[in-house]
């Protein structure tokens, strides 16, 4: 940047600035490498919230090895006896430490 | 949480718990084997064994077993009956069932004899041409006999599971039931009697299976094929679940009454369960 004091025809003094090419070059530069920055930098902070919510999520909702499906009832077809009513759809996934098997 | 797996009475048992040595789980598998050579039908030193060929014994233990066999017969109507070991033997479940292969039997006559049984103390006399059999009620007997002795020697949240007859002592566990249910018992047990296991083929080309109807002496007729029972102990899950079997309609009231929980796959393969069925009874 160049600067110079100039005299006009009332005796005022002004002040001039200027830049060259190559230092307006150079904040442009500078500017594009604090945008691109801030962007990748959001963008990086963006992710990792929405992994956290996806990782959130599957702690909740995503079961281990042994788990007990959901499904739902069957609530059309005839009991076999009086008195019995469709199975309850089970209400949550569960995992099972034991599985009371047919002997 | 410290546990053990070993097989035994033809099937495979766990045992789970908290604050026990693992010598404990050791006496417990052990308490189970000798159980299983006191009352195997397929051993022919068992106790049980004897009592069948020589009609008469002094037992305590066997005593006390059949005891409350002949008043699970009582409470559901004959329904689980301990007097079928001969009627199981002509239809060709004559040993351990990874050994029956395919008698050449005729199932529409199968050996139905009356046996009554006479418990005098630790006395047992049988009248009648038939044979005791176990096989509804001792694996759920061992069940309760090994619960006891852990919790008896100090150790907490008990759970042993003797092919799929389960029975717990504190804590929270989650047992799976069918594919697609379960239950979170904290004391109590659960069994589940089928058609689907344990069945065979006579040399007919006939499909049998092990649990009977003792009004007929043959695989009982049923439009269940798999019933699972909620009791307080082992013995009753065990007893309740192959008396479903063979009659649930003669069952579901008494079952009601009781508070026990049901829940049956039906031959069309949907569950269905009692109105008082609930995950965490």
């Amino acid at each position: 940047m160049n600067g110079a004091n100039v005299a006009n025809a009332a005796n005022v003094v002004t002040m001039t600035t200027t830049m060259t090419k190559r230092e307006t070059q150079k904040r442009l530069v500078d500017l594009s490498i604090v945008t691109v920055s801030a962007l990748v930098m959001s963008g990086t902070y963006l992710l990792a919230t929405r992994l956290d919510a996806v990782r959130l999520t599957k702690t909740v909702t995503e079961p281990a090895p042994l788990v007990v499906a959901a499904k739902p009832a069957a609530i059309l077809q005839q009991p076999p006896v009086a008195g019995l009513i469709p199975a309850p759809a089970q209400r949550r996934r569960i995992i099972v430490v034991r599985r009371s098997r047919a002997s | 949480m410290i546990q053990r797996e070993f097989h035994a009475m033809g099937t495979d048992w766990a045992i789970l718990c908290q604050h026990a040595q693992t010598s404990a789980l050791a006496e417990a598998e052990n308490l189970v084997r000798k159980l299983e050579a006191r009352f195997s039908r397929f051993l022919p030193e068992s106790a049980l064994s004897r009592l069948n060929s020589e009609r008469r014994a002094r037992d305590t233990e066997l005593a006390a077993v059949l005891g409350v066999a002949l008043e699970l017969r009582q409470s559901t109507q004959g329904r689980f009956d301990p007097t079928l070991g001969a009627c199981l033997i002509s239809l060709g479940y004559d040993r351990d069932f990874d050994a029956v292969n395919r008698p050449s039997v005729d199932p529409s006559k199968p050996f139905f004899a009356d046996l009554n049984i006479h418990i005098d103390g630790d006395e047992i006399i049988l009248e009648g041409e038939g044979l005791v059999d176990l096989g509804g009620i001792a694996k759920g007997w061992a069940v309760d006999r090994a619960v006891e002795y852990l919790a008896a020697g100090g150790a907490k949240e008990i759970l042993v599971d003797g092919g799929g007859d389960i029975r717990v002592l504190g804590g929270e566990w989650p047992i799976g039931v069918g594919d697609n249910h379960s239950v979170t018992l904290k004391s109590g047990a659960i069994a589940t009697s089928s058609t689907k296991r344990r069945h065979w083929t006579s040399g007919q080309g006939l499909k049998l299976h092990h649990i009977l109807d003792p009004h007929t002496g043959l695989p009982a007729d049923t439009n269940v094929d798999t019933v699972t029972v909620i009791a307080a102990d082992a013995v009753t899950a065990d007893a309740l679940a192959t008396a479903g079997v063979v009659d649930l309609a003669g069952q579901l009231p008494r079952f009601l009454e009781s508070g026990v929980q049901v829940a049956v796959r039906g031959i069309d393969g949907a569950w269905y369960t009692t109105p008082n069925w609930s995950e965490n009874p």
